[in-house]
């Protein structure tokens, strides 16, 4: 039998708060349970920086979320920490620049594989992944911005910004992709929507 | 639609409380009892009530309402209002919501409204400091126990069901919902999943 460890209440309600937290802005839950035979939450332990894939995340936003994910429950920060970083947070969302710094490529291009598992989809055209990754799916206003290939995993320097105005412009979903997210029934999270336009751009 | 045990539905169209609210549609129900819609038939405000089944409601349910009760007047915690006592069955009134964080998640109206964000953060996080500074640990803080009004115009939240709340600051009985538990809280033996 396990023992019984005592654990503090502050702390436990600091990292649900955490989860609440990475729920609201990415429309996901980081993992099923925080154990390391949990997949998802194995592959954070081993690398913290997943959660710029999994969630999609601004640097200061991945910053505070790690610090209330911490192992040890007394390295959180207060919930009066937590809303001062909070109020002063420019975006909770990543973009282009943050993205092009992390390389996140080829992680999110394993993670859509994952997802696409769960909601029963393949690459159909996979054959065309090169085609798919130039159309990005997070892309900035212009069809003309640099930063594209979230599916690819191709090199960093596809997320380089030819202007810095747009630099500070959080990734969005194209029309399209609002347009394939009305046909399907359950709410898919961000990377499932961007799996389903890439997937919509490739037919 | 889920069915509902006959006794559940006989009381919709019914008034408690010698006549001051009418129960009008149930809401939910589990394993805690059945929550329903009703309506002050004076005031013409509309709550929500839970029943409880008084066999069931032994000491956790006085512990949650005990709780609840102790932080109810923040503005983001859920509003618990009373008791009734009804013979086989204990009411209790909180205010009406339109629905809970999850479900607006789930609509994606959160994806890049950063100030959005920040307003019904730090009203959890403000409702959550209130609990703790009167010793009530929530312990299944998820989205779904986080009730969303847009009364004003604006998303208005509000932390509710304390039903497995301590006032213990430390503790060795691990429980709430599992995607939502440290890893420390998980270790223990004791489980209480919900």
């Amino acid at each position: 039998m396990a023992h019984h460890n005592p654990y503090s209440t502050v702390e436990g309600d600091i990292w649900a708060l955490g989860c609440i937290l990475a729920e609201i802005i990415a429309n996901v839950r980081p993992w099923t349970l925080a154990s390391p035979e949990d997949r998802d939450y194995n592959d954070f332990l081993v690398d913290r920086t997943i959660l710029y894939d999994a969630l999609l995340v601004s640097d200061a936003a991945y910053r505070l979320l790690t610090k209330m994910f911490s192992s040890q429950p007394e390295r959180r920060p207060s919930l009066a920490a937590i809303r001062e970083e909070v109020l002063a947070m420019d975006t909770f969302f990543l973009n282009d620049a943050e993205a092009a710094r992390w390389g996140c490529g080829e992680c999110i291009k394993k993670m859509l594989l994952r997802k696409m598992g769960k909601i029963g989809m393949s690459f159909a055209s996979s054959g065309r992944s090169s085609e798919t990754s130039s159309g990005s799916f997070y892309s900035g206003t212009s069809p003309s911005s640099s930063a594209s290939c979230y599916s690819c995993g191709s090199s960093s320097s596809a997320f380089e910004l030819n202007s810095s105005e747009s630099s500070c412009l959080p990734i969005t979903p194209p029309a399209r992709a609002v347009e394939v997210f009305r046909t399907v029934e359950k709410a898919p999270s961000r990377l499932e929507l961007g799996l389903l336009v890439a997937l919509a751009q490739s037919i | 639609m889920p069915s509902y045990p006959a006794s559940a539905s006989q009381l919709v169209g019914q008034t408690i409380d010698n006549g001051a609210l009418r129960i009008e549609a149930i809401l939910g129900a589990g394993s805690f009892g059945v929550v329903y819609r009703a309506l002050d038939t004076r005031s013409g405000a509309y709550y929500a009530v839970k029943r409880v089944e008084k066999a069931h409601s032994d000491y956790y349910q006085t512990r949650e309402t005990q709780l609840h009760a102790r932080v109810s007047s923040h503005p983001h915690v859920l509003t618990f209002h009373r008791e009734i006592d009804a013979g086989r069955y204990a009411f209790f009134i909180y205010d009406l919501c339109a629905g809970d964080l999850h479900s607006v998640i789930r609509k994606l109206t959160f994806f890049r409204e950063d100030e959005l964000i920040k307003r019904v953060f730090v009203q959890i996080i403000d409702a959550l400091e209130y609990c703790h500074s009167h010793g009530v640990y929530h312990r299944d803080l998820k989205p779904e126990n986080i009730l969303v009004s847009s009364k004003s115009g604006d998303i208005d939240v509000f932390i509710a069901d304390f039903g497995l709340a301590t006032t213990s600051k430390m503790t060795s009985s691990s429980c709430g919902t599992p995607c939502f538990m440290s890893p420390g809280t998980r270790l223990s033996s004791k489980v209480v999943h919900r």
